[in-house]
């Protein structure tokens, strides 16, 4: 069957308008081919659905593609194109295992993940330029780097929307990250009461810049920065820092809206698509991708109001297999096509990340096992 | 439950809580119970388990109970002490006799991956007269304030629950409160020390007292083999359902849950009776949902045997997992949660090279008792504590991890005469 929709169209379209039934049926058509052009092209792809057994072509909905868990990024080279054909490579922080995974994007890919990327955000922000600011340093983002972290990738896809890029943290003597001050001053002098964009990683922004406007009791007035975050609640819920606060400090240092901070979720494995959180509090997914919530036994799709493992679904990548990725995050299915601020599609929250709780009782002893072997 | 709480199991806040415990059980060194009186009562307690159908099905309970029975704990304390009677008078010849004492304060830190650990734990030194303060996990507490609500009211020929109190305390503080720890180990004739290995580590390293002695039943790791022999079983079936068993009770979080079964032969004779034995057993004890951490291995573990083109045998759901086709010698990192890996192996005595002194127990099973007999000789030498029979390797037993543990919480005392 021809797909209704071409990748392209669904990310030219005007996002979150595709009611959820309609939206799986067109989605389900070109994944079908993706993936059996990835198989065609990665043994271990097509290992993968031997052994679970899928016939791509019988595939009757989403929730029946096998999700691939992200972390297998760090062990198997899953690119889906020829080799020549990739043109750079994102790599994650590494945060959890200390190995980052390692994404191929061919120019196909690179290209849609920044023209999906414009299309969430024109939505979310509107489509004009403004200054920029990064709360982060201009290293993360070498041009000159053939490998690319998320951070970068993310302040890259961003500057899509720059006027003016500045990048305002800098290393101090001992190598942490400090707001450049002096800097700062200048671009509220110079742009304070224009429509400014911020990003930065939240944990970052908390930390190195947040804390340290704290301690040196300085404060700026920007009335209508809009700032982006993502990424390392799980640190600052260690640190007893809900999202009231974390919006209430920025509006305090930095003398904006707190309505303006927008927290997003995000992963590298799945770059061009971003889920801000709407007026409501939730996240949609747009058009040309979903979100599958899985119960975390069954695997079965929760039902509206629960809780279960984040499944993340795009149309955009055809150098990896991103079409169904499991990530190692919970997160509540809230609704579909009903969230009052009129977006389209299921809605949900993020929770946490899964749980990495030590094994219980007598069975960890393999670690150390290693360890004398490796001694011999 | 509330009430249990507040009574049974004490929560301790701050140090001085366990300095007050400890003078009160010591108030009562010199109360001694009969060592029949105790195996009656201990009886008792377990009829009063089988009976109750709510505890009955608790997990472990049953085992518990018929861990307690009087026939069973007299066979452990012959086998820990040769002759019971060193507990009552000095035993001996007519110059130098023996007797065994209580060994004093004994502090259990119980793990919580086995529910009724801690009665396993505390029993056998209460049969030895001792005084016991027993740290327990969070997530034993509501199975020890029902267990122990019941032991309470147990009584036998006039020995109470109520009485026996008087010779133990449980406590439970959180796991970080390191202060407490500390003192506990402080006050400590000999500890008792079951968990994982950094829970272990954390609490070996507490001082102590000189003569306090340190039993550690620490991290282990446990596997099962089918020789060659047994793969022409007309009742293969049945054993390779005992195995699964054994991996099924506490979902594989116990030291003795069997994580890897070695086949000496072709995998394809076995795998469809593990199928097989793995859907009968979930019909019967379905599991109750999975860890996240542990869904998340399962999860990963099955996408990457996939990815490598292995076997993966499964549920669609995370019940149940069987992996095949990586014939590495090797054990492999548990992922627990019913997980079984298959490994092919040209002859079983090559695992003596991946034995070390973590290994706990080989499940066995072969029908040829001399060869069973030369590799558990072979493989204790390289560190396994048991070879058993598919079924019994969670069935816990005295030795164990190579310890006699009623034997190390007396006091030998000796007496010479002229």
């Amino acid at each position: 069957m021809k797909p209704v929709h071409d990748v392209e169209t669904l990310i030219k379209e005007e996002q979150y308008t595709i009611p959820q039934a309609q939206k799986e049926k067109v989605l389900l058509n070109i994944m079908k081919e993706q993936i059996k052009a990835g198989i065609e092209r990665n043994q271990y792809l097509k290992n993968f659905y031997t052994t679970f057994g899928v016939d791509v072509d019988s595939l009757q909905h989403l929730v029946d593609i096998p999700p691939i868990p992200v972390n297998l990024f760090k062990k198997y080279d899953l690119t889906t194109c020829d080799r020549d054909k990739v043109v750079r490579i994102l790599n994650s922080s590494a945060t959890t295992t200390g190995i980052p995974s390692s994404i191929p994007l061919d120019a196909t890919t690179a290209n849609r993940q920044k023209k999906g990327l414009i299309a969430i955000l024109k939505s979310i922000i509107g489509k004009e330029r403004r200054p920029y600011i990064v709360f982060d340093s201009p290293s993360v983002n070498d041009p000159k780097k053939s490998k690319l972290t998320a951070r970068g990738a993310a302040i890259r896809g961003i500057e899509n929307f720059s006027k003016k890029t500045f990048y305002i943290m800098q290393e101090d003597a001992t190598g942490n990250l400090v707001p450049n001050l002096d800097q700062l001053r200048e671009i509220e002098q110079a742009y304070g009461d224009q429509e400014i964009l911020g990003f930065g990683f939240t944990f970052m922004i908390w930390t190195s810049l947040i804390k340290n406007l704290e301690k040196s009791n300085e404060h700026f007035s920007f009335p209508k920065l809009t700032v982006l975050h993502s990424g390392g609640w799980k640190k600052l819920e260690s640190q007893k820092v809900s999202k009231t606060t974390f919006n209430s400090e920025l509006e305090r240092y930095l003398g904006m809206s707190q309505r303006k901070v927008i927290d997003f979720y995000g992963m590298v494995e799945q770059v061009g698509i971003i889920y801000p959180d709407c007026e409501e509090g939730y996240k949609h997914v747009p058009n040309f991708g979903d979100v599958i919530i899985r119960d975390i036994y069954s695997m079965r799709e929760v039902e509206i109001g629960e809780s279960g493992i984040i499944e993340t679904l795009s149309v955009l990548p055809t150098s990896y297999p991103g079409q169904a990725l499991l990530t190692e995050d919970i997160g509540t299915l809230v609704g579909i096509d009903d969230c009052p601020c009129g977006r389209k599609g299921k809605y949900f929250v993020f929770k946490s990340r899964v749980e990495k709780a030590e094994i219980r009782g007598c069975g960890d002893t393999f670690a150390q096992r290693l360890v004398k072997l490796g001694g011999l | 439950m509330q009430e249990a709480r507040q009574n049974l199991i004490i929560h301790i806040s701050n140090k001085s809580q366990l300095i007050q415990l400890a003078e009160e059980l010591y108030n009562d060194l010199e109360l001694k119970f009969e060592v029949e009186d105790l195996l009656n009562f201990f009886d008792t307690f377990s009829k009063a388990i089988i009976r109750d159908r709510e505890l009955a099905r608790m997990e472990g309970s049953v085992f518990l109970a018929n861990w307690m029975r009087k026939s069973n704990l007299r066979k452990l304390l012959e086998k820990n002490l040769g002759n019971i009677g060193y507990l009552d008078q000095f035993l001996g010849d007519e110059r130098k006799k023996m007797k065994a004492v209580p060994r004093g304060l004994i502090c259990h830190w119980v793990a919580g991956n086995v529910p009724t650990l801690t009665f396993f734990s505390v029993i056998q030194s209460l049969l030895v007269n001792n005084l016991n303060i027993a740290r327990i996990s969070k997530q034993s507490l509501e199975h020890a304030e029902v267990l122990l609500k019941k032991f309470s009211e147990c009584e036998c020929n006039g020995l109470s629950g109520k009485d026996l109190m008087k010779k133990f305390r449980i406590v439970y503080f959180p796991s970080d409160r390191t202060d407490l720890h500390l003192q506990l180990s402080q006050l400590a004739d000999g500890r008792v020390i079951w968990g994982g290995r950094e829970s272990v580590d954390h609490i070996r390293q507490l001082s102590t007292m000189s003569h306090c002695e340190d039993i550690i039943f620490g991290p282990k790791y446990s596997f099962g083999v089918i020789d060659q022999t047994a793969l022409n079983l007309p009742e293969l079936g049945k054993y390779i359902g005992r195995f699964v068993e054994d991996a099924v009770f506490v979902e594989q979080t116990g030291c003795s849950s069997p994580h890897v079964i070695f086949v000496e032969g072709d995998l394809d004779v076995v795998i469809g009776h593990f199928k097989e034995a793995f859907s009968e057993i979930s019909k019967r004890f379905p599991k109750n949902g999975v860890a996240q951490a542990i869904a998340a291995k399962i999860i990963m573990t099955r996408a990457e045997y996939a990815m490598e083109g292995k076997k993966v045998i499964c549920t669609p759901e995370l019940d149940w997992t069987l992996l095949a086709g990586d014939d590495q010698l090797e054990l492999v990192e548990p992922v627990q949660g019913r997980t079984i890996f298959l490994k092919r192996i040209e002859n079983i005595f090559e695992l003596k090279k991946v034995m070390t002194r973590e290994v706990q127990t080989i499940g066995l099973l072969t029908t040829d008792r001399e060869r069973a007999e030369a590799f558990a000789a072979e493989m204790a030498l390289h560190g396994a504590a048991r070879i058993v029979l598919p079924g019994q390797m969670n069935i816990y037993d005295s030795p164990w991890d190579g310890i006699l543990l009623i034997n190390r919480l007396v006091r030998w005392i000796t007496l010479t005469h002229l």
